[in-house]
């Protein structure tokens, strides 16, 4: 039945769309009333907003084009937009009336066109389009302009060729100096895009100066190009410095993306100045604090949120004054919640701790299992990290215990035993009360960290081994993570209570060296079993051996992580605390750029030929890698280049090319570099210099001409 | 770059959608419904989210009639405020024609404008026009003239005159602005975030000030205007029009405003604030139910002041496991969802003598366990012309030939002001 009423529907769809056709080529026959034709356009575009296939439409409504009323060409435009790319053949039929409209006395019209005859995206058209193009950008309306730079754009992605043979690129060039902020920035968009492939926009200082100094011509949007552009530049003392003050007013600005280009390109242009970096830091604190208070949304708050986090990680003592403002409230969303309480943690200090400590405890008992343990785990940290609060975080921490839920209890635990291992003399208090926990806590993590404190701490307690000896006893029912931690625990209990342990730790053994099912238990067991067999003085060294006390835990600290991150400041990687290279994908059409069309872009632009990506090969993988590939192609040729300069013409990393290793053995001096293209693999390269000889050089990669290639590269552009 | 924009209803279905560069299936939508269904609310969804091809941003738009997103596609890495600001600027800019809480079906009906604003804020993927002053010389906002004459005579809504403000120095006013009455409002709005504990006192607090401006003056008018005491401002952010260099030197704002309605500027104050609405819960479970009572109080200045907190709302989110409530409070009425078991107690106006209460019993269903934690209590009030920060104008100069009216609002709300029990 529900089959049935699905066709029927279905078929009254197909007949409202006939219907509408005949609706449509009556309206069109009789080039008549245009409210008629507007309500019937309507209707059209509204089906397929509803995602109703409106595709048989499509010569009717190209003839429906041909109005003077703005709105029905507009939603003509729309729908052409939309069906055209599937529908090449038929969409030679509207370039008649979009060259018309190109030319039409109304700016708005002309730009109309334009815009729609770029976005069909059929590569048939584009011998139709460039003449349109090459004159919008001299048309007199500004609108025109910067709708042309737009189509400009698109005419490069469906044939680069043809934009190169045409000239365009010094075009755009020369629209940068254009009276109209927003037709600058389009050209400035449309430059990145078509240089991309090449090494990218590299502007010119005092190009950038100028462009600098009428940034308030642009829009907020514009402004953010332009200042994350600035941020690419290298500069002098005294430019860094004018550049700084250009943009310390936009640090006010109410648009958090515009605040967060400047941060980003402050941050930038002074990393080889220490001190000026460090005040850099905190200078953007404020208005990105602003920012985030006065954000209606969570949605902009979390990336805040994630850049303070960065900054803190460089400067603890940054927002040692405004840890208020980071308390969390009931109407945060989870994601809010846990960044604030990672926030809160890192800006503990012996100051703020116990405030922030008495905050987390009103947060350990949410209702959000994850949001209790983020607090519970922050307790911890800012345990362990601060010794002076430590009594108080545990007695608070054990207090809680007495509630007897099951996920605040796992949370504890698991906190508790880092607690313990920073600071053993609370180990006495601790234990007391582990025999409660124990028909408490759910999660196996939780049930092997008791466990284990049982055996490190349990000489203290007197029933630690029988309480080990019921887990004995429920052997298969254990987790394999449990299992592990209850060999150890016992076989370590067994040396400071031997008596009470003796039957329990041979049952033990028992159970586990007769189980198969994980093979990590099963090989401790045998090991420990061994062990005992051989000579109980030498278990005690290794399974009971006396421990160190430890100062911080490594887990967590990942400096390099966010050094990398702070290069990628105002990026998605802050958001994922990931470096680039490990999440974004390059996107899949690459287009080369051909020599010709390169003699045609201005000199300072002049970039290599070779697409190339930088991409991350560890030193190891490299060595791999140069023991499968065969040598591709090799070169010896004589450079007046010292040693040192060779391997610093490398290590500049430039052009996508990552030096691995150098080194200097005698009179020779190797140098190892890859590159990875964009399309196909990697290229690995070895440069051998003798004192006196000539620099040869060896390139492997899966295929010949492009190792050819790379090394005629090297040799032509590194090198010479 | 944002390769696409689309706008879903509450139930996952694609409203609209607008290609910037290529076209990309709505199935693409179908990661974002994904996290939509495991999110415990809307509010939770994260607001980027990776799929194999593509970064989705979203923004939530919450309405009455029906919740509704935003999606923005980005295929590579992007500065992810951008997008963010962006959509939310769609969202503003959609508030702006389709009127405050615009729903689902204000969209359908007017979708032919939803486009051209679509169309007009964006180009090739990267943001364009968002000022609403300069859009709506492209794209009319809709009104009931429009509808009169379309129908009539079938003409275009369109001016044929193309923007001039893209063109002049202030990209944010069009030249040749004429008004037969010259007015200007300004609105001081102030929102307390606060957070107490049970005993009233204050964990946290802090004032975020907006200032709204609605400005209906004729040709190029310069203002400046004066606070009487701008040392209690800390950190301040300005609409673009704003002279920074001014405001340096001394405290001045000076500016040539845009045409109509934006926010001139947002800031903080230094130090906390006396939160102005006190409340004092004493919540206790025990096994079988529960006590409550709950005290309302204001602060010192305002009982003497001219002005007293209005729309007071206290919201009680009591737990699932209360059943029944049997409660009694001395001023305004109270409500309790059975659903959600959320009580309101609305209160309205705060009385100058008396300190509202609420206060009784509750009943726990039968085999409920005893609560974990007492609830979180929240406050909504507002308090006509008084500011919490006590930041007040001391002069407003027009600098023009005509004599317009002026007028100075202030209002404070509590925004996230919560009582821990």
């Amino acid at each position: 039945r529900r089959v049935m009423m699905m066709m029927t529907s279905g078929g009254g769809k197909r007949d409202e769309v006939a219907e509408l056709k005949a609706r449509l080529q009556q309206i069109a026959s009789r080039a008549g009333s245009s409210t008629d034709a507007l309500a019937a356009v309507q209707k059209a575009v509204s089906c397929m907003t509803q995602g109703l296939d409106v595709s048989s439409l499509f010569p009717e409504m190209v003839m429906l084009a041909n109005t003077r009323n703005i709105i029905q060409k507009k939603l003509v435009y729309l729908y052409l937009c939309t069906y055209a790319e599937a529908q090449p053949d038929l969409s030679l039929l509207c370039v008649n009336t979009l060259h018309k409209d190109c030319s039409d006395s109304s700016p708005m019209v002309r730009g109309l066109a334009l815009r729609a005859m770029s976005s069909l995206r059929i590569t048939n058209l584009v011998e139709y389009l460039l003449p349109l193009v090459r004159d919008s950008l001299l048309d007199v309306s500004p609108y025109v302009r910067k709708t042309g730079v737009m189509a400009a754009t698109k005419l490069f992605t469906m044939a680069p060729g043809l934009f190169a043979s045409a000239g365009l690129t010094g075009k755009l060039f020369q629209l940068l100096d254009d009276p109209d902020g927003v037709v600058v920035t389009n050209a400035l968009l449309a430059l990145q895009e078509v240089l991309a492939q090449s090494g990218g926009l590299a502007l010119p200082h005092n190009v950038m100066f100028r462009l600098l100094a009428r940034l308030k011509d642009f829009t907020e949007w514009g402004q953010c190009l332009v200042i994350d552009l600035a941020s690419q530049l290298e500069y002098t003392q005294e430019h860094m410095l004018a550049t700084m003050n250009a943009l310390d007013d936009k640090l006010k600005h109410t648009n958090s993306a515009v605040v967060l280009a400047v941060c980003r390109t402050f941050l930038s242009i002074t990393q080889d100045h220490a001190e000026l970096h460090a005040a850099v830091v905190s200078r953007i604190t404020g208005p990105l604090l602003l920012l985030m208070e006065t954000a209606a949304n969570p949605e902009v708050m979390y990336p805040l949120l994630a850049h303070l986090k960065l900054l803190l990680s460089q400067q603890q003592n940054l927002l040692y004054d405004d840890y208020k403002l980071f308390y969390v409230r009931a109407s945060d969303p989870r994601y809010i919640k846990t960044a604030k309480i990672e926030l809160l943690t890192l800006i503990a200090n012996s100051r703020s701790a116990a405030n922030i400590l008495e905050e987390m405890m009103a947060y350990a008992t949410d209702s959000d299992a994850l949001c209790s343990r983020a607090a519970l785990t922050a307790v911890g940290t800012i345990a362990i990290k601060i010794p002076a609060i430590a009594t108080k975080a545990l007695s608070k921490l054990l207090c809680l215990l007495d509630m007897e839920v099951d996920y605040v209890a796992d949370s504890i635990v698991l906190v508790l035993k880092d607690v313990v291992r920073k600071y053993p003399t609370a180990s006495a208090e601790v234990l007391d009360r582990l025999e409660t926990c124990f028909h408490i806590v759910t999660e196996p993590q939780a049930k092997a960290s008791i466990v284990w404190m049982l055996g490190e701490y349990g000489e203290k307690l007197t029933n630690a081994p029988y309480l080990l000896e019921d887990l004995v006893d429920a052997w298969p029912s254990l987790h394999s993570d449990v299992k592990l931690q209850l060999l150890s625990a016992v076989a370590k209990l067994y040396f400071k209570q031997p008596q009470a342990c003796q039957p329990v730790l041979g049952r033990l053994l028992q159970n586990a060296v007769g189980d198969d099912s994980d093979v990590d238990v099963h090989d401790r067991a045998l090991l420990y079993y061994r062990l005992f067999r051989r000579s109980p003085e030498e278990a005690a060294r290794v399974i009971n051996s006396a421990k160190t006390p430890i100062p911080c835990f490594v887990e967590g600290k990942k400096p390099e992580l966010q050094d990398r991150l702070f290069e990628e400041f105002n990026t998605l990687s802050v958001v994922y605390e990931l470096p680039q290279a490990l999440f974004v994908r390059r996107p899949p059409s690459c287009v080369e750029v051909k020599p010709a069309e390169a003699a045609a872009l201005p000199n300072q632009l002049s970039k290599p030929l070779l697409e190339l990506c930088s991409c991350e090969l560890t030193p190891a993988e490299f060595q791999r890698l140069w023991g499968q590939l065969a040598p591709g192609c090799q070169q010896e040729k004589q450079w007046q280049l010292s040693p040192a300069e060779l391997v610093a013409r490398f290590k500049k990393n430039a052009h996508g090319i990552t030096c691995i290793a150098s080194g200097t053995v005698g009179d020779t001096t190797k140098v190892y570099v890859h590159v990875q293209e964009k399309t196909g693999g990697a290229t690995l390269l070895e440069a051998v210099l003798r004192q006196g000889a000539a620099i040869s050089l060896t390139a492997r990669c899966a295929d010949a001409p492009t190792a050819q290639r790379f090394v005629s590269f090297v040799a032509d552009v590194l090198l010479s | 770059m944002i390769h696409s924009i689309f706008i879903l209803n509450e139930v996952g279905d694609v409203l609209f959608e607008k290609h910037y560069r290529g076209l990309v299936q709505r199935s693409v939508c179908d990661y974002f419904w994904e996290q939509v269904t495991a999110a415990s609310s809307p509010e939770e969804v994260p607001p980027v989210i990776v799929t194999p091809h593509f970064y989705l941003f979203n923004i939530l738009h919450s309405v009455r009639s029906g919740n509704m997103y935003f999606i923005a596609l980005t295929t590579a890495e992007v500065n992810p405020l951008l997008v963010i600001e962006f959509l939310h600027r769609v969202e503003d800019v959609f508030t702006e024609y389709f009127g405050q809480g615009f729903g689902e079906s204000a969209l359908k009906e007017e979708f032919v404008k939803v486009y051209q604003l679509l169309e007009e804020m964006m180009d090739n993927g990267f943001p364009f026009t968002t000022e609403p002053n300069i859009l709506r010389e492209m794209v009319r906002a809709p009104n009931i003239v429009e509808k009169v004459s379309g129908a009539v005579g079938g003409t275009s809504s369109m001016t044929e005159q193309l923007p001039s403000g893209t063109l002049s120095i202030m990209p944010w006013r069009k030249e040749g602005v004429k008004y037969s009455t010259n007015e200007v409002f300004f609105d001081i709005i102030e929102e307390v975030d606060a957070i107490m504990d049970l005993g009233g006192n204050v964990v946290s607090s802090e004032v975020v000030g907006t200032i709204n401006v609605n400005c209906r003056l004729s040709a190029m008018p310069d203002l400046t205007l004066t606070f009487t005491n701008p040392a209690l401002l800390d950190d301040v952010g300005f609409h673009p029009c704003v002279r920074h260099n001014r405001w340096e030197q001394n405290r001045n704002i000076s500016f040539i405003p845009p045409d109509g309605q934006f926010r001139l500027m947002s800031y903080t104050v230094k130090g906390g604030v006396q939160p102005p609405v006190v409340v004092r819960p004493q919540i206790r479970f025990t096994d079988t139910g529960g006590r409550v009572d709950v005290n309302v109080s204001m602060v010192h200045n305002l009982q003497q002041g001219k002005t007293l907190p209005e729309n007071v709302v206290i919201t009680i989110p009591f737990p699932k496991g209360v059943l029944s409530a049997n409660l009694s409070c001395t001023v305004g009425t109270f409500a309790l969802d059975q659903k959600t078991k959320v009580c309101t107690w609305t209160i309205g106006r705060m009385p100058k003598e008396k300190m509202p209460n609420l206060s009784g019993t509750v009943t726990m269903q039968v085999g409920a366990t005893r609560p974990e934690s007492n609830p979180v209590l929240s406050a909504q009030f507002t308090i006509a012309m008084y500011t919490a920060s006590g930041i007040t104008v001391d002069s407003l100069v027009v600098a023009e030939h005509y004599k317009p009216f002026k007028g100075v609002r202030s209002l404070t709300k509590g925004g996230r002001y919560q009582i821990r029990s």
